[in-house]
């Protein structure tokens, strides 16, 4: 059992004394999935924007292979090897889905044969946008616009990925299509904390699950013990 | 009736304004899709790069060349030097970025004073013309047109196609641009905003400047000889859509289409009703402007 990251007493706010996140603490292990779950506004999307450094905590520790990265700039999470993926999708809509690609590789930029290696491994991996690489991002359709927004977070090689709700607004086959693509991407060795509304579904994908409620832990367990989703989540319908 | 001889050389004059509104007004409207801000100091700079080259040129007798490149080098670092103490530290402090537009106006207005008056003290209020940089004129189909103005259009046209390949091919290029469709989606994939704020900037300070030094023997430098490229530059911008670059040649040849026939027709007091008059009649239709915006405003947000 190896923590890839770990958070600890965490509190985030977007004014300087109303704290969103009231000391969460949590851990993320190696190459699973670990999803943090709660109803709206309990401040699981804080929580990812303050690992991925778009938010400074206020107090509390993240350490990143046992290495604090509390405020430090995204730019800086994405070299140590952590990606965001947040739920409204950030495309470039006026470039081509290579140059989407090619600046998710901004960080390795000066190595152009690994970024076309990558985009190649992402091409093998999503066959449809290999046929749509020259086209702009915003003439996609929503779930192709998803692959091109999972694989430019793959352009860096990330060793984990936080995401924010995969399947906000997706139809049920994508939806569907989408878990798919996360739990392959675990098996490739990519640890992922998934923040999502769909509790049924994400439960069923995670291997560990937060329960979180208005900023802190309410409880916690692997996903056997939280085969009863019913009672899991009667307290937040 | 015009003759053939007056419409022909109508229209070179036409052309070299809008060769010089396309340098200014592109950079213009690249501040404003990648960093939100509405410059009104943007004319300053276009002085800026003019007295670098009256300076280097009649007061240094470098070649004209090198006093547009000190030019464009000056407005590079001046620029450069505006974003990190002005705009960095201002956007560290308006994290919010409610009232972002209406604060960077005030304070490119506020810069605006502070450079015409700087200049001012350094270099006084007098008007510091050049004759020409090039000996005599081309004879082109019976119309004679001087060596400069030829020099000037042709530094436009190669300035705005080498800096549309920098944004269109280059890794960089492609980030500036990127970072003005989707700010949050530059920062996902590791683009340091700051830098790339820098940047733009710097190269929008550079092209005003260019502008300011390669069209010295029309118009002399003297400290408020910005205004009029401002207007024009804005008037461009306004015209075509805020921050969409690749249309601002066709805008800056439109609105000096307009104003060298209404100088010429009506007097020069009255040249910038006619743009204005057009720009409103386009906006009450076309509201983004005639080709669209490419900006991602954040009002949009």
């Amino acid at each position: 059992m190896i923590d890839l990251l770990s958070v600890n007493d965490l509190y985030v706010g977007y004014y300087e004394d109303i704290n969103i996140l009231q000391g969460l603490s949590l851990e993320a292990e190696k190459e699973q999935i670990t999803a943090v779950l709660g109803p709206n506004g309990v401040g699981k999307s804080t929580l990812l924007k303050t690992i991925a450094g778009f938010l400074e905590p206020n107090s509390g520790q993240i350490k990143f292979k046992d290495v604090p990265i509390d405020g430090i700039k995204p730019y800086r999470a994405i070299t140590r090897g952590i990606v965001y993926l947040p739920q409204q999708l950030t495309l470039f809509q006026r470039m081509s889905v290579r140059e989407n690609l090619q600046l998710g590789g901004w960080t390795i930029r000066r190595d152009k044969e690994t970024i076309d290696e990558r985009i190649e491994e992402n091409f093998e991996r999503f066959p449809i946008l290999r046929e749509k690489q020259k086209q702009s991002c915003g003439n996609l359709s929503g779930g192709q616009q998803r692959m091109v927004d999972l694989g430019r977070a793959l352009m860096s090689d990330p060793e984990m990925i936080l995401v924010d709700e995969p399947t906000a607004g997706l139809a049920p086959n994508l939806s569907q299509q989408m878990y798919g693509m996360l739990t392959g991407l675990k098996e490739d060795g990519i640890t992922i904390l998934l923040v999502d509304q769909n509790i049924r579904k994400a439960i069923e994908v995670s291997d560990y699950i937060y329960a979180v409620e208005l900023g802190k832990n309410k409880t916690q367990g692997a996903r056997e013990e939280f085969s009863d989703v019913k009672e899991v989540i009667k307290d937040w319908l | 009736m015009i003759s053939g001889q007056t419409l022909a050389s109508l229209l070179v004059a036409a052309i070299v304004r809008a060769g010089l509104y396309t340098l200014s007004a592109t950079g213009l409207s690249l501040i404003f899709g990648v960093m939100n801000v509405p410059n009104f100091a943007h004319g300053e700079l276009y002085m800026i790069g003019a007295y670098i080259a009256v300076f280097t040129f009649s007061g240094l007798n470098l070649p004209p060349l090198v006093a547009i490149l000190f030019a464009a080098v000056g407005g590079f670092i001046i620029g450069a030097a505006i974003e990190k103490s002005i705009f960095y530290p201002l956007r560290k402090r308006s994290e919010r970025r409610k009232l972002w537009i209406m604060n960077t106006f005030l304070v490119t207005v506020g810069l605006s004073l502070l450079l015409k008056n700087l200049i001012q003290v350094i270099a006084g209020t007098k008007y510091r013309g050049i004759d020409h940089y090039w000996q005599g004129g081309l004879d082109l189909a019976g119309l004679s047109i001087s060596v400069d103005r030829v020099v000037g259009v042709g530094i436009a046209i190669i300035v705005v196609i080498a800096f549309w390949l920098f944004l269109q091919k280059t890794t960089v290029g492609k980030a500036i641009r990127a970072t003005a469709q989707d700010e949050v989606g530059a920062k996902v994939v590791g683009i340091n905003l700051d830098n790339i704020h820098t940047l733009t900037f710097a190269l929008s300070a550079m092209l005003a400047s260019i502008a300011g030094a390669s069209l010295l023997s029309l118009n002399p430098a003297y400290p408020t000889m910005g205004l009029m490229p401002l207007f024009s530059s804005w008037f461009v911008v306004i015209l075509v859509g805020l921050g969409n670059i690749a249309a601002v040649p066709v805008g800056a040849l439109i609105i000096s289409l307009i104003e060298t026939f209404a100088a010429y027709g009506f007097g020069s007091g009255w040249q910038r009703l006619f743009s204005l008059a057009l720009i409103i009649l386009i906006l009450l239709f076309k509201p983004r402007g005639l080709f669209g915006s490419d900006v991602k405003g954040i009002w949009e947000r």
